[in-house]
């Protein structure tokens, strides 16, 4: 299965999905983790370091998610509406932000 | 915001830069001294400039000229090369319209940073906190931001 958004910044990552619907969610973010959020706010900028890649539902090309992950250079895939609806905490995936898709590889299990 | 519309159009960095400047002030003035009324004004300034100008009407007036550089570039390349330092900065900035295309959005990025007494950016943090004070009592189930059931919306109206 696929999703689809807006590159904001090139690149291509692997890794698990980690939900970010509140602060105390950033918390959980590991070194690798896909950061999977509504939109970003400055506190989530030390989870965005340590997380591989970055995945939003909303935002444009100026927004702060896509602004903060070309400083750092990490890939990031903006406005996909529903990534944080169909993915899950675990699920493995692929970040082809080149492409704009974020393709899940594997579920987490239940 | 009709000016700084104008001013994006002719892309008059120095007039974008004086329209976004007064309006900031205008926004903090209203901080300063909040009523009900001006809050709401508050909140437009918040949302045209924030919202509308610096992730609508910006990104519009730089991909439309983008094919007019020197050396076109995508979007995309043109953010990163910015934001990342890339080396190939320099060569880019060859181009006279590379650098106004870089400064408008080197201005867009400086106003949305801009926090002055909030932790939030534009302030947001306190012109919540002062929204949600003077907000009228037959207002008050009323939620910044909120978005509405669209379905329960249409379900209410029979549909």
């Amino acid at each position: 299965m696929e999703l689809h958004g807006i590159t904001a910044a090139a690149g291509f990552a692997k890794g698990k999905v980690k939900i970010v619907l509140n602060k105390d969610a950033l918390q959980r973010i590991d070194s690798g983790d896909i950061l999977v959020t509504v939109m970003t706010t400055p506190e989530c900028v030390p989870a965005m370091k340590k997380a591989s890649a970055i995945i939003t539902d909303e935002g444009g090309i100026t927004c702060h998610a896509a602004i903060v992950s070309r400083e750092l250079g990490k890939p990031c895939i903006i406005g996909t509406k529903i990534a944080t609806k169909v993915l899950h905490d675990g699920d493995e995936v692929e970040v082809d932000a080149d492409k704009g898709v974020v393709r899940i590889l594997k579920r987490a299990s239940a | 915001m009709q000016l700084l519309l104008k001013h994006t159009y002719l892309l008059d960095i120095d007039g974008i830069k004086s329209d976004l400047e007064r309006l900031w002030r205008r926004y903090q003035y209203i901080l300063d001294n909040p009523n009900w009324d001006d809050l709401n004004e508050a909140r437009a300034i918040l949302f045209l400039t924030g919202r509308v100008f610096c992730e609508e009407i910006v990104p519009g007036a730089i991909k439309r000229r983008l094919h007019l550089l020197a050396k076109p570039v995508s979007e995309i390349d043109f953010y990163s090369a910015i934001d990342n330092e890339s080396q190939n900065l320099s060569l880019l900035r060859s181009d006279p319209l590379f650098c106004q295309l870089e400064e408008l959005y080197r201005l867009a990025k400086e106003y949305k940073n801009r926090n002055a007494n909030g932790g939030y950016y534009l302030d947001e943090e306190r012109f919540m906190k002062l929204y949600e004070q003077f907000k009228p009592a037959q207002d008050a189930s009323l939620k910044l931001g909120y978005r509405g059931k669209f379905g329960a919306d249409l379900e209410s109206f029979g549909l």
